[in-house]
């Protein structure tokens, strides 16, 4: 269980300042600040898409536990899922969140096709989960709506 | 086979074909890109009764021991006959399908100059003037390639839809497997997507020449626009829509998502340029029909490149970030799915 106000990294170990975050915010910034002005070409691009995998990747360790959380109790409610809580350990909420995808897929592709049109807890369900992925992503595009 | 020994085959081919008592090959270097074919770039001096005339050359190759001569000729077939169409194609010299001169099928064309990255066609000033032109252009050329006689010619050959059902479900057919075989992860939007396009399918109003991949990055352009259409090796037949849908796919408007058509225009002026130039009527509801199928075919697309990332050394950055780019081809489709078309 995460307990309010400690960052992830001060949960699982003890290992002294600077957090993951912190440090990945330094070889981003110098990536960016340095590195990408002083090459140009393939080089460049390539440097500058290194640093948005490292934006990428901040935000999801941010955001992706309380995500996967959300998009577990959606599923949960969509495929009727006698479950209230889910699993304590976040790798068996992933776990069951791909399970359970895995499942509406099979649905989506049985399903008689007016009940998928009519489906508004599906589409909303999906509206929910691309946008979710995409705040890790690629923000901006959301920002752009 | 070292490249000097290429060149001097190359030169005794060229000599053998135009009867030149002497060809020098100036130049051979390796162009970038084409990973199914090799692209060489060859100039050439050919001299014939004391004249000597230089030329630029593309020779596409097909990689040793991997040997098409079936898809060097249809190649060669499609740009002879756009080019008799009226479509701006590079020149096609020679076709040889005997692997005893090069080593495997080789096709040996015209050099056009010119500029293919879409983003600097898009924003450099060099290219205001072309960016006014391409839209009526790319109009004019692809309604002259659905104009393209294909019956009764080599073009035959080529991937067609059976005769009694929409040419779409033969798209999506090709589509579904590849992401069935290829994604690693399960893509409910996709799943959707696939079933939606299926229950909304039409059979096409004519069925015509489809260059299958007609977008920025596929033609040559100068500063006053359009030169040439090359990359024909997804063409078949089917619905002239399919291409005009495919150059409206979000991926290739870089960013310029106010001008749906490649960054270059709004749907209207370039449905307007190619009902002017076809003489056919565009069914605009059908038209975004092809758009979506084609954001989807996109999708399939980034998941593809996903799969060679995972499947190759894992250095690429480049390769490793398309996958979480997938998510936004999903929000394309979610959005036109609910929008019909909206």
């Amino acid at each position: 269980m995460r307990v309010e106000g400690r960052s992830a990294n001060e949960d699982r170990n003890m290992q002294d300042r600077p957090t993951i975050d912190e440090l990945l915010t330094a070889v981003q910034s110098f990536l960016e600040r340095e590195i990408v002005p002083r090459l140009d070409g393939r080089l460049q691009f390539h440097a500058r898409v290194a640093a948005n995998i490292l934006a990428i990747v901040r935000r999801e360790l941010q955001l992706q536990p309380e995500l996967t959380l959300k998009e577990w109790h959606r599923l949960a409610a969509l495929l009727s899922k006698q479950r209230q809580e889910p699993p304590a350990a976040p790798e068996g909420v992933a776990q069951e969140v791909r399970a359970w995808t895995e499942e509406l897929c099979a649905w989506i592709r049985s399903a008689p096709m007016e009940t998928l049109l009519a489906s508004e807890a599906l589409w909303r369900h999906l509206e929910l989960t691309t946008k979710e992925k995409l705040a890790v992503a690629n923000p901006r595009l959301l920002s752009s709506e | 086979m070292e490249q000097a020994e290429f060149a001097n085959r190359v030169s005794s081919y060229i000599a053998e074909k135009t009867g030149a008592p002497r060809v020098d090959v100036l130049r051979l270097e390796r162009l970038p890109g084409g990973a199914s074919r090799e692209t060489w770039g060859v100039e050439v001096r050919i001299a014939t009764n004391g004249e000597q005339k230089s030329q630029s050359l593309i020779l596409r190759r097909d990689p040793p021991g991997l040997h098409l001569p079936g898809q060097r000729w249809q190649e060669f077939e499609l740009l002879r006959l756009a080019h008799e169409a009226g479509v701006p194609v590079p020149r096609v010299y020679w076709c040889e399908s005997d692997p005893s001169y090069l080593g495997a099928a080789f096709l040996i064309m015209e050099r056009v100059e010119g500029e293919t990255i879409p983003r600097r066609l898009l924003r450099d000033e060099a290219y205001r003037e072309a960016r006014r032109a391409l839209p009526q252009q790319l109009a004019r050329a692809l309604a002259a390639i659905h104009a393209m006689n294909w019956r009764g010619t080599p073009l035959e050959q080529l991937p067609m839809p059976p005769e009694n059902q929409p040419a779409s479900l033969f798209e999506l057919d090709r589509f579904e497997q590849l992401y069935r075989g290829l994604s690693p992860d399960p893509h409910p939007v996709f799943e959707l997507a696939f079933r939606w396009l299926r229950h909304h399918a039409e059979r096409e109003e004519r069925r015509t020449l489809v260059h299958g991949d007609f977008r920025l990055g596929n033609v040559i352009c100068g500063p006053e626009g359009l030169r040439a259409v090359l990359d024909w090796e997804l063409a078949h037949v089917g619905d002239p829509l399919e291409d005009i849908g495919w150059l409206c796919v979000r991926s290739w408007r870089f960013g310029h998502d106010d001008l749906p058509v490649g960054g270059l225009a709004k749907r209207e002026e370039f449905y307007t340029a190619y009902e002017e130039a076809s003489g056919w009527k565009i069914d605009r509801r059908r038209a975004r029909y092809w758009e979506l199928l084609g954001n989807l075919k996109w999708g399939v697309i980034t998941i593809l490149q996903l799969r060679g990332y995972l499947d190759g050394d894992g250095t690429n950055v480049e390769r490793a970030s398309l996958g979480r780019r997938t998510a936004e081809v999903e929000l394309e489709l979610l959005c036109g799915m609910k929008g019909e078309y909206s």
